[in-house]
């Protein structure tokens, strides 16, 4: 029988490939020393940069005029500035931003900025699109409506940060309306980006706010868009009147919607409704309520809390208990004797460890 | 006479206790606009240590969040120091929530600023605490 | 001839071998620079954000006097919103609890603590007056993911990170390793690069500076991490198919580890079990979800400067990835087995865990055939080119790869140094870490054998893990 043998190596070949594998290791290791000479060169020319443009930055912020004082800035090096001009931007508030916007735009940073706008790299359109933002610049708000509205999420939270800038009343509509209907939104990006216009936002919000008819009756997305429009308003720091809230618990029986209710009450107004799920059979609901009804410190809920520390979830029974400490005019005797009524061990057990905890950052 | 401050002192000088290096030189150019002596540190270590050696400062200005000692710790361990418990101290934070401004006062800061800051602002609520210590230390000496 | 198709063989190995590294490479580059211009947008002052995801660290710590305190240290000072660090004294028999009672003056504390997953007794909960974010957990010794698994009960926050008592972490690590849940709410675990402190300058629990160690052992591990990070890691990562996360440092989402059953004890790896359960157990219920590297060095932690201890480490880490692939045989090629069913396991199993027996077999026949005359001098330059060039130019490429993006050694003697043990790592210490870890391979396969034989003997039959 005919075995097939393997091919022979050919020395050639291989010698060829060898002196090619050789030759890309020689390679990369230039590659290596022209980038480590690069950096020596460029480095002390990059540190003399930010120092001449860091103080130009600082003293037109403050006001001083720089009228023929200016260096020059190389059509290459704009970015950079840019980049520093950001900085400022987001380390100051005041007029010395807006004398910023104005030193930028004499720089002609504008088209650069809507350059970018169309870069590869996702991290250089977003530093662009703020930079629109705060360099007032009204042109490039066709722009910046367009990635609000068809931006992906990051680019359209920047984008709302953008238009605020800009001009705050006449765009709050459009950026309320398209956080609305974003899902999977970062909220942290939201409540760090939007912070300064949280007055603004506050407004329109609350003119916008779901009707807490009962929304099962509703249109299907009703709950959904109402549970964007909680969870919106608590990365806003909204103060949303009691009354409403307890209208929203009181009208629904979508977990999610109740939690994101309840983390936003604040003040007495509404406190039926949420002593009404107290009971919820979902333990998130019953351990939220007992946080919110700590919050608002209500002497009259203290029998309430003192039953629900003998919850059978372990974190209903801890959120209880602290709010239950956390009521002014209830002296800590005062809720030891209650809880220890209970008879209830894990419930006492509980007491000790919140008492513990209290004492321990007293 | 110092014009701004109308203290018959030379220059106050200031220390300045901030870890991000961009918001450290900030605060330096702002200072030293003011006819402000600054001195920097970039950690609560390094400020402490400063401190230990005998360095006498009029006033101070702390980052809150910095690394290795927070700066809740180097306000209170400041404030056990026989020199530099009478200093104003002068918080600068990003946070803007109620129970940490509440924790800087109670641990003896003069006053609380959020950042991002207005320089004109700052400068005018450090110049209202040298003055204000200022007037103290003549007072106490009359 | 035989031998001719023998050494076929052999040098298709290592192309194959090879291949994947450079597929690995190329995705790696692809997501280092992205990551580059977030790493730019990361710097800008965006003020400090109170939403972040509060984290729990825990620290499993065994027989640890001597550096417990400075970890602690450092832990309590990351930059970091809402966390809590969690030491579980692991039945330590020198000081370890006794020492941290003193410099953190621990008081006795009466948790109600809910146990999630079984564990070893819990002996005591104690809380430091001084930092609110301190608990220890002392507990009968039960191993480390015995450890892990009462702080996750013992736990309050939805993420934990499980860091080693020795890691040293850089101050915004939990940020880094966090951000990734923002963007993506069905991520799972995150994981970051770890590199060696040897050579580095440490000084309670801080790095002040950072150099390359002198001791040739741990150069070559330096390169070694380097390697299996920034390629090996970020590569597979990128294809949501990374079916390890250190223990040194990982963060996971409670709930999901909690749901595929918590640290398995009693096994080695029990880190790399825990993540490729995680994908196997999502991959089978069809639930969507996603494991990230995040490439930013994030942990350093002492390598090992002897040979013995490096070797018995191993051994121990073959052993371990023996153990994770045997309990997940059901992952490869399983229809919803994904990029980690089908591409990663798999190259796991071939080239990972068995791949030691088939380089060492290829290195002592060639030089068998070769000095016996049974293959041509092509036959065995071809070998050496695929098996030592290929592997310089990957490392040499590797070194490259850590300057673009990080420089974590920027001078140049230290480049130097580098590209030399990048070289000489292929001449040697690569083929010794294969023989190390036949030596494991053969190790677990023993066990177990001893293992089923103790329980033939004693008469009961347990169900297979």
């Amino acid at each position: 029988m005919h075995v097939p043998h393997a091919p022979e190596f050919s020395l050639s070949v291989v010698l060829w490939l060898a002196w090619t594998t050789l030759a890309l290791v020689l390679m990369t290791v230039l590659g290596l020393l022209l980038l480590r000479w690069w950096r020596w060169r460029s480095e002390p020319q990059k540190a003399a940069f930010r120092q001449r443009w860091s103080e130009v930055l600082m003293r037109c912020a403050l006001g001083e005029d720089l009228k023929g004082q200016l260096p020059h800035l190389k059509s290459k090096e704009r970015w950079a500035f840019m980049k520093l001009w950001l900085h400022c931007q987001l380390s100051l508030k005041g007029p010395g931003r807006d004398r910023l916007a104005a030193l930028a735009r004499l720089m002609e940073c504008q088209s650069m900025a809507m350059r970018k706008l169309g870069s590869r790299h996702a991290a250089e359109r977003l530093m662009a699109i703020l930079a629109l933002g705060f360099l007032k610049d009204e042109q490039a708000v066709p722009a910046l409506l367009e990635q609000l509205h068809q931006g992906e999420k990051q680019a359209a939270v920047h984008a709302a940060r953008a238009l605020l800038e800009i001009d705050a009343s006449a765009h709050v509509d459009q950026v309320v309306q398209r956080l609305l209907t974003l899902t999977d939104l970062d909220f942290s990006l939201v409540s760090v980006l939007l912070k300064p216009f949280r007055g603004v936002l506050a407004r329109t919000m609350m003119e916008g706010m779901p009707p807490s008819a009962p929304l099962q009756a509703c249109a299907p997305g009703a709950a959904a868009a109402a549970l964007q429009w909680l969870r919106l308003a608590r990365a806003l720091s909204l103060q949303v009147p009691g009354e409403r809230l307890g209208a929203f618990l009181a009208n629904s029986d979508d977990i999610d919607l109740l939690i994101a209710t309840t983390r936003l009450m604040q003040g007495e107004q509404g406190t039926q409704a949420l002593i009404a799920h107290a009971q919820h059979q979902d333990w998130r609901v019953r351990a939220q309520v007992a946080q919110a009804l700590g919050r608002i410190g209500r002497l009259d809920d203290a029998e309430l809390l003192a039953r629900l520390t003998t919850d059978a979830q372990w974190w209903v029974r801890y959120r209880a208990t602290q709010a239950l400490l956390s009521i002014p005019g209830l002296s800590v005797q005062k809720v030891q004797t209650r809880i220890e009524c209970t008879g209830d061990r894990y419930a006492i057990n509980m007491l000790h460890s919140v008492i513990s905890e209290r004492e321990a950052f007293a | 006479m110092n014009e701004i401050t109308g203290m018959s002192q030379p220059t106050p000088s200031i220390l300045v206790i901030e870890d991000d290096e961009f918001m450290a030189s900030l605060l330096q150019f702002v200072l030293e606009r003011q006819q402000l002596q600054v001195l920097r540190v970039a950690d609560g270590r390094a400020a402490m240590a400063l401190i230990d050696a005998g360095h006498r400062c009029d006033a101070v200005l702390l980052d809150w969040m910095l690394p290795q000692i927070s700066g809740l710790e180097v306000l209170t361990r400041m404030q056990q120091h026989p020199d530099w418990a009478s200093r104003p101290v002068l918080v600068l934070s990003a946070l803007d929530d109620g129970a940490e401004i509440a924790r800087a006062f109670q641990a003896g800061a003069s006053d609380y600023l959020t950042k991002p800051f207005n320089p004109e602002e700052l400068s005018a609520r450090l110049l209202r605490c040298l003055t204000t210590s200022g007037g103290n230390a003549r007072a106490a000496r009359a | 001839m035989m031998a001719q198709t023998v050494t076929w063989l052999m040098v298709a190995y290592f192309l194959a071998i090879h291949a994947i590294y450079l597929m690995l490479t190329v995705l790696a580059a692809r997501a280092l620079l992205r990551n580059q211009r977030y790493r730019e947008m990361e710097e800008l002052p965006m003020a400090y954000s109170l939403l972040m995801p509060p984290i729990s660290v825990l620290v499993p710590a065994y027989n640890e006097e001597t550096t417990i305190v400075a970890t602690v240290e450092s832990l309590l000072q990351l930059s970091y919103g809402e966390f809590e660090v969690i030491v579980v004294n692991d039945g330590s028999k020198d000081a370890t609890l006794s020492v941290l009672i003193e410099q953190f003056g621990l008081l006795p504390y009466p948790e109600a603590y809910r146990v999630q997953i079984p564990t070893q007794e819990i002996m005591g909960i104690y809380r430091s007056p001084r930092h609110a974010k301190l608990r220890v957990i002392d507990k009968r010794n039960g191993g480390k993911a015995d450890s892990l698994n009462a702080g996750i009960n013992a736990s309050r926050y939805p993420l934990f990170c499980g860091v080693d008592a020795d890691s040293i972490l850089e101050r915004d690590s939990l940020q880094k390793v966090a951000k990734p849940f923002l963007r993506h709410p069905d991520m799972v675990a995150t994981g970051g690069t770890i590199r060696a402190a040897n050579g580095c300058d440490v000084r309670g629990g801080d790095l002040h500076r950072i150099d390359l160690p002198s001791n040739p052992w741990a150069l070559f591990q330096v390169m070694e991490y380097l390697r299996a990070f920034l390629f090996g890691r970020l590569g597979w990562s990128s294809v949501n198919a990374m079916l390890i996360i250190s223990g040194a440092f990982g963060l996971f989402r409670k709930q999901t580890v909690i749901d595929v059953g918590g640290y398995r004890t009693h096994t080695i790896g029990e880190d790399m079990e825990l993540v490729v359960r995680i994908h196997h157990q999502m991959r089978e219920q069809g639930l969507p979800y996603r494991i990230e590297f995040v490439p930013d060095p994030v942990c350093w932690t002492e390598v090992p400067e002897d040979r013995q201890t490096l070797r018995n480490q191993r051994i121990r880490w073959q052993r371990g990835l023996s153990e994770s692939l045997n309990a997940h045989w059901g992952l490869m090629f399983s229809r919803s087995g994904g990029w980690p069913g089908w591409v990663a396991f798999p190259y796991m199993v071939l080239f990972e865990w068995l791949g030691p027996v088939v380089e060492c077999l290829g290195y002592l026949w060639t030089a068998y055939a070769w000095s016996a005359d049974l293959i041509s001098w092509a036959a065995f330059a071809a070998f050496l080119l695929v098996s030592l060039g290929l592997g310089i130019l990957l490392s040499v490429a590797g070194v490259l790869l850590e300057q673009l993006s990080f420089q974590m050694y920027p001078q140049v003697r230290q480049i130097f140094k580098l590209v030399l043990v990048a070289v000489a790592e292929n001449l040697g210490y690569r083929q010794l870490n294969a023989w190390w870890r036949i030596v494991g391979l053969y190790r677990w396969a023993t066990q177990k054998e001893a293992g089923w034989g103790t329980m033939k003997r004693k008469g009961n039959w347990q169900a297979p893990q």
